[in-house]
Formats: C-alpha cells, sequence, structure tokens
C-alpha cells in the first residue's frame, strides 16, 4: 500500500516536471534555430526547425543506443 | 538588461553573429550545434592539479556562443545558469583556501521580479546512467567481490580486479557520482567535471568487451548539475526524473528529436526486459534534476544538501551486499536461499535473475 502511494507520488511528480522540461526542449531548439538566422516567429513551430536534424543511417527515432560523442 | 560579466559569461557577450550573414545556411547551421555542443561539453577539459587547494582554472579555450542564443534563451526561460567561483566555505577543509571551488549561479531576466519560482528545473545532472540490474549482476562485479571477500577473510587474496563496475564507481573524488533516491541506478557525471577524471577510462571500457559503450551526446546548456555546491541552507533538491518518449503536446517525431537533442544522458548498459518495470512503457532514460525549493533571486548561488554522498554511498553498500549475496546462492545452488533473499528484499526482478542464475548452474 505504502509502496503504490510512493510510485503515484512519483509518477505525478515526474508528469509535472515532464511539461517544463518539453518547453525547455523547445526553447534550446528555437535558441539555435534564432542563433543561424531564423525568424522568432517560424521557431514557434518547432517543426519547422527540428526538420533540420536528420537521424543517422540505420538510426531509429528515439534510439539512444547509437549515439557518439563526435 | 546586460549579464553582469563573469568567467562563463563573458564570452555569451562575443559577437559571433555577424559571420553568419556571409556563410551558407548549412554552414551556420553546423557551426551553431558544434558551438553548443563544445560549451555542455567544456567540462571534460582535464586539469592535473585538481588536487591542489586552488581552484581550478576554467578551460582556456571556452566555447563562444552567439548573442541571440543566450538572449533568446533568456527571454523563453527567463534564467540561465552561470559557473563562478563559489561564495560556499568548505568548513571540512583544513587548508587556508576554504572556498567550495567553483559554484552554479542563476542569471534571471524577464520574469516579473527577476526571480525563479520555486518549483522550477533549473538545472540537469549529464552523464552515463548505470542501472540498478547492472550493478547487482554478479559477472561484472567478479573482481569486486574478490577484494571485498579477501578484506573480510574469506577467499583468496585480493588480485587486480579489473573490469569491475563497482571499482570504478568508488573511485569518485571529485564527488560527481549521483545516486538515485529511488534505487533505480547511479549516474556518473565525472566525465563533465571540472577537474577532471582521475580513472582511466579507456582501460576500463577495454576490459568490459560484452558491454556496450554508450556516451551522452548532448546540447543541453542547463545540464551542470554535478557543479551544485553543498550548503546548510539549500534552495535546490535533486530529484529522480525519467524522460518520456514523447510529451502530451508534442509531436511525437519532434518530441523523440528534441529528446535525442538534449536529454544530457545515456545508458551504459540497455535495460534488460527483467530489469524494465511494467510502468516503464514511455520512459526512454533515466536522469536526475534539480528542482527549486526557494525563489532563486538574480545572481543568487545554487546549493544543495549535504546527502548526496550518503546516498551514494548506501547504494553502492547495498549494491555489494546484494552481490555478496547473490554470488553466495549461486555458489550453493540453494533455491531456497535464493527465494529467501529475494522475498526478504521485496526484489522480485532480483528474484528471476537469481533463478535463471540456478537454473543456468544446474543445467551446466
Amino acid at each position: 500500500m505504502k509502496q503504490s502511494k510512493l510510485s503515484s507520488q512519483r509518477h505525478e511528480i515526474n508528469s509535472l516536471l515532464q511539461r517544463q522540461v518539453n518547453q525547455q526542449f523547445k526553447a534550446f531548439w528555437c535558441a539555435e534555430g534564432v542563433a543561424v538566422g531564423l525568424s522568432p516567429d517560424n521557431n514557434n513551430n518547432p517543426v519547422a526547425v527540428g526538420s533540420e536534424i536528420d537521424l543517422d543511417e540505420g538510426e531509429e527515432e528515439g534510439d539512444f543506443d547509437n549515439l557518439r560523442v563526435s | 538588461m546586460e549579464l553582469a560579466l563573469s568567467p562563463i559569461t563573458i564570452f555569451f557577450q562575443d559577437p559571433l553573429v555577424e559571420d553568419h550573414f556571409t556563410e551558407s545556411s548549412e554552414h551556420k547551421r553546423n557551426k551553431v550545434r558544434r558551438l553548443v555542443h563544445d560549451w555542455v561539453h567544456f567540462f571534460r577539459t582535464k586539469n592535473s592539479n585538481s588536487n591542489s587547494n586552488k581552484i581550478p582554472p576554467l578551460p582556456p579555450q571556452l566555447p563562444k556562443l552567439p548573442n541571440l542564443y543566450t538572449s533568446h534563451l533568456l527571454d523563453k526561460l527567463g534564467f540561465f545558469l552561470s559557473i563562478e567561483p563559489s561564495k560556499i566555505n568548505n568548513n571540512n577543509n583544513n587548508s587556508n583556501n576554504n572556498s567550495a571551488g567553483h559554484g552554479l549561479f542563476v542569471k534571471t531576466r524577464g520574469l516579473a521580479k527577476n526571480i525563479v519560482e520555486k518549483g522550477t528545473c533549473v538545472g540537469y545532472f549529464p552523464g552515463v546512467f548505470y542501472l540498478k540490474e547492472i550493478l547487482s549482476d554478479v559477472s561484472n562485479n567478479a573482481g569486486f567481490l574478490s577484494s571485498v571477500a579477501s578484506k573480510v577473510g574469506l577467499g583468496a587474496p585480493a588480485r587486480a580486479s579489473k573490469g569491475s563496475i563497482l571499482d570504478y564507481l568508488s573511485d569518485d573524488t571529485e564527488y560527481c557520482i549521483q545516486g538515485r533516491t529511488d534505487g533505480a541506478g547511479i549516474l556518473d557525471c565525472r566525465e563533465f567535471c571540472i577537474g577532471g577524471m582521475t580513472t582511466p577510462t579507456k582501460q576500463f571500457y577495454a576490459n568490459l568487451p560484452n558491454l556496450s559503450k554508450q556516451h551522452a551526446y548532448h546540447r543541453n546548456p542547463l545540464a551542470c548539475g554535478q557543479m551544485v555546491n553543498h550548503s546548510t541552507d539549500p534552495n535546490v533538491v535533486a530529484v529522480a526524473f525519467d524522460f518520456q518518449k514523447s510529451g502530451e503536446e508534442d509531436d511525437g517525431r519532434l518530441s523523440r528529436k528534441l529528446l535525442r537533442a538534449f536529454t544530457p544522458n545515456s545508458y551504459f548498459s540497455k535495460p534488460t526486459l527483467l530489469g524494465r518495470g511494467l510502468d516503464d512503457e514511455g520512459k526512454s532514460m533515466c536522469g536526475v534534476v534539480l528542482i527549486s525549493t526557494k525563489d532563486l533571486q538574480d545572481g543568487e548561488e545554487v546549493s544543495r544538501e549535504r546527502t548526496r554522498k550518503a546516498v551514494v554511498f548506501c547504494s553502492l553498500c547495498c549494491v555489494a551486499l546484494r552481490c555478496v549475496v547473490a554470488r553466495f546462492a549461486h555458489g550453493f545452488g540453494s533455491l531456497r536461499l535464493t527465494v529467501v533473499y529475494a522475498w526478504s528484499y521485496g526484489r522480485f526482478s532480483d528474484l528471476a535473475f537469481l533463478l535463471f542464475l540456478n537454473f543456468h548452474t544446474t543445467c551446466t
């Protein structure tokens, strides 16, 4: 019972934090776009900026296994 | 509003944007990516004088970020992090220099009253995440168990324990290993620490040919949580956080790309089916973030409570104890002992692992 309550609280905190993290990641992404001369208005649609980065060959989206330090 | 000059923020003022008007767009993008990547990885620079009492100097080859990048980020987030000499006195240090080294400071702009409200995620811990299933795997820690057994009078004298993950993680002179309070594993931030890592990383990985080597590749400018000092009046707390595969309001493809670019962590080894919990369907990565517990003023130093070392020590002790018990259970081949051990610890994933171990022993 106590374990399930702790687990549910952890999920709740995680979901609340996830919104903040999403917003911050979008801000990072948009800032990179602005730095290369894109309009901040266009960066409100993150898809326009996000499409500029392609995944490596053979890498699935969201797959962290192929990440390497360049 | 201009930022106060500091060792890190000075280069924010350097205008590199003028070059962007003469270069191709692809070249510009690559250049900015390279700059941001260098910025978040400048902690990698090694410093051979890390054990001296002086504050290690910041790397001279700091990358220079464009003004537009930082100003846009400040407008969106309302704050940024700066690394400066800490104002916290290290009372445990008996030398003349009582400074705690470098610290993390909040620079605010654009927020009402120039504060960062409590409950804000102000930073991330970068590094490689070791899941508990990797730490408790007996085969990964055979050398460590041999040395422990010899120290308590059991077994043969200690041999060189190359390839032991616990040995590798116990060498934390810079206090940059972060334990998750929920027991999911340990985050190794040493690679991003100013002062450098003394452990021969390449040799360690070379001795573990069966384990995949994964590194974090990220461009997250707030991923400098390992620089936070400890104080008696903390204003942030480290919270276990799981990066999700897709956000509620994001397009799935974009969200995964954002995660790939800005998640500052990577797994040492992928979670197995046994290690992956039933509630971890949407989880892409384990991490630790810093949450403010008070309103942070402009220029205020971020500090946290002195619990990290104890948490990491207890985590390592628990893992070592479980490894020893698991090894005895494996050695005796006693299914009853295995079940009692798993039941007493409430570790049913361990139970499955140990049952497999016993089954494997029986069959071979």
